[in-house]
């Protein structure tokens, strides 16, 4: 029996076919007007050639199952397998970013060594197995006409480029810029806030500062771009604009985050009682479990993260509000080329369903059915930093998986104090007696452990 | 002459430049393909010289990789 295939509401920009979600598959259709362009592309071997090297996600040509899906229109028909978590730009770190720019300039200047290009230059396009950047529209590869101008460069410079300028130029995380405006950071905009002295370098005074020029002149002079479609741009030229914009995201960094990687290097040896009666627990649930998926809320460097994928988890998704120890935690995650994406989370503001229709792209919750979680050392920070009833930060923890670990920092353990000391105590319900009740009405609670006095990890499974 | 002329002057030449337009749904945006007629020549000639001059060092110093990931 074949599963019912529902429509990816963020698939429609391109008409050269749709996104389905069908049970553990995706599908996607080709157009008759694009089906050309799409087997050109099949046929020259180069969409496999990506596949086999990791860069591109895999499909296989359904097209003779399009009438039991309902999918007749579709002049082909692919799958692909399930990427474990979608993730968006504005919830990646810096190092996340940068990875997928320098894939997309990668993608683009091995394509038009074969003859192909990209129609464009969404960051939506690129997802993360583990950290490592797959491109997933095959659609989007097309031949590469000489002499066709680059189509996707201002979205590459509103989607990549921006982004980790205003990050590494100004120290700006643009996350929630980014999130409020899916379409990236307009040039006319990033140049506003760059100061006189950041402007000396090639990239910025051409690709921020003159682009903003010129769009903000044609805008005023009510000119359509439509009177500069014959414009063109010689091969070696788009080669040359790629090198060059390679060369420099290469090279980006975010000035503070410079110190973390010396920070982490003295921490890592760094281990207690209490942190391996953590680990001990935590590993005893995910056995248990053996999740194909579990989410780390509140991860940190990722160190219960590397826990679970040792304990027999098959991918992590951990999410955290700290850019450094997310940087550290994608270092790890590299090194190692291991099952673990760390991305951005404001738990008490997390990402909504938004763009068209609302649904373009997926809010946090439902994004993915995690198999079980983690939220160590997390709750007090909503709780007590973010004012959420302790009964709501339950609520919200244990509806994201069936079964995880919750770590309940007592009243007077020092994290808990320290959040209280420059404000009053107006959080009577904040009580570990209380905590246990409030799980206790929600799920059952498998086992418990005091890993240290005034900490108590709670191992819960609900229906 | 000013900024304005500059801006126009370019976008004058940008429009000369003829090619056969590719099938595309993304609208480029003027400012962008302005840019792009006139840096293009510029970014080609630095990739030119950039390999040229990799190609004389790797003659006289020997081949090393150039990757920078």
């Amino acid at each position: 029996m074949t599963a019912a295939a529902v429509l990816e509401a963020g698939s429609f920009r391109d008409p050269a076919g749709r996104v389905f979600s069908a049970g553990k598959q995706i599908l996607r259709t080709v157009s008759p007007v694009a089906a050309q362009q799409f087997n050109a592309a099949s046929q020259s071997g180069v969409l496999r050639r990506l596949v086999d090297a990791g860069r591109l996600v895999d499909f296989a040509d359904v097209t003779e199952q399009a009438a039991s899906f309902g999918l007749n229109d579709a002049e082909v028909l692919l799958s692909h397998p399930r990427i474990p978590f979608i993730s968006y730009p504005y919830e990646w770190s810096f190092s996340l970013h940068k990875a997928a720019a320098l894939a997309h300039l990668d993608l683009q200047l091995d394509l038009l060594r074969d003859g192909f290009a990209l129609s464009d230059a969404t960051a939506y396009n690129v997802q993360f197995e583990g950290v490592h950047p797959v491109f997933i529209d095959h659609l989007s590869i097309r031949p590469y006409q000489d002499g066709e101008i680059w189509a996707g460069h201002r979205q590459f410079c509103m989607q990549f480029l921006n982004p980790l300028l205003m990050w590494s130029l100004l120290d700006l995380q643009p996350s929630a810029w980014f999130r409020g405006s899916l379409e990236g950071i307009a040039p006319e905009e990033l140049a506003k806030l760059i100061p006189l002295r950041k402007r000396l370098s090639l990239t910025v005074l051409t690709h921020v500062i003159a682009q903003a020029a010129m769009q903000r002149r044609s805008v005023n002079k009510a000119q359509g771009s439509a009177s500069y479609r014959t414009a063109k741009l010689p091969r070696n030229g788009f080669e040359g604009m790629l090198d060059g914009l390679r060369r420099t995201i290469a090279k980006l960094e975010v000035p503070s985050h410079r110190t973390v990687w010396g920070d982490y290097a003295n921490n890592t040896s760094y281990s207690s009682p209490e942190m391996e009666a953590k680990h001990r627990f935590c590993s005893e649930m995910v056995s248990a479990v053996q999740p194909d998926l579990l989410y780390d809320i509140g991860c940190n460097s990722g160190d219960y993260s590397l826990g679970a994928l040792n304990a027999g988890a098959k991918s992590v998704v951990g999410f955290d509000f700290d850019q450094a120890a997310l940087e550290v935690a994608y270092r790890r995650a590299k090194d190692a080329s291991l099952p673990f994406l760390p991305l951005w989370l404001d738990a008490a503001n997390p990402s909504p369903a938004q763009g068209w229709g609302q649904a373009e792209r997926k809010g946090f919750a439902g994004r993915a059915q995690p198999d079980a979680l983690l939220a160590l050392a997390f709750i007090h920070h909503i709780a007590i930093g973010r004012n959420v009833p302790l009964d709501m930060a339950v609520d919200w923890i244990v509806s994201h998986a069936k079964v995880g670990v919750i770590e309940f920092p007592h009243k007077a353990d020092p994290m808990v104090q320290t959040l209280l000391s420059q404000r009053e105590d107006i959080f009577p319900d904040y009580d570990h007696h209380n905590f246990a009740r409030l799980l206790g009405e929600r799920a059952r609670i498998v086992r418990q452990i005091d890993v240290l006095p005034t900490r108590t990890l709670y191992w819960y499974e609900r229906s | 002459m000013n900024g304005k002329t500059v801006v126009s002057l370019i976008g004058t030449l940008a429009m000369l430049a003829v090619a056969a337009p590719a099938y595309a749904y993304l609208d480029p945006s003027t400012g962008s393909i302005i840019l792009q007629a006139t840096i293009g020549a510029i970014a080609g000639a630095t990739l030119f010289m950039r390999t040229f001059l990799y190609r004389i060092k790797s003659a006289i110093f020997g081949s090393k990789s150039s990757t920078d990931k």
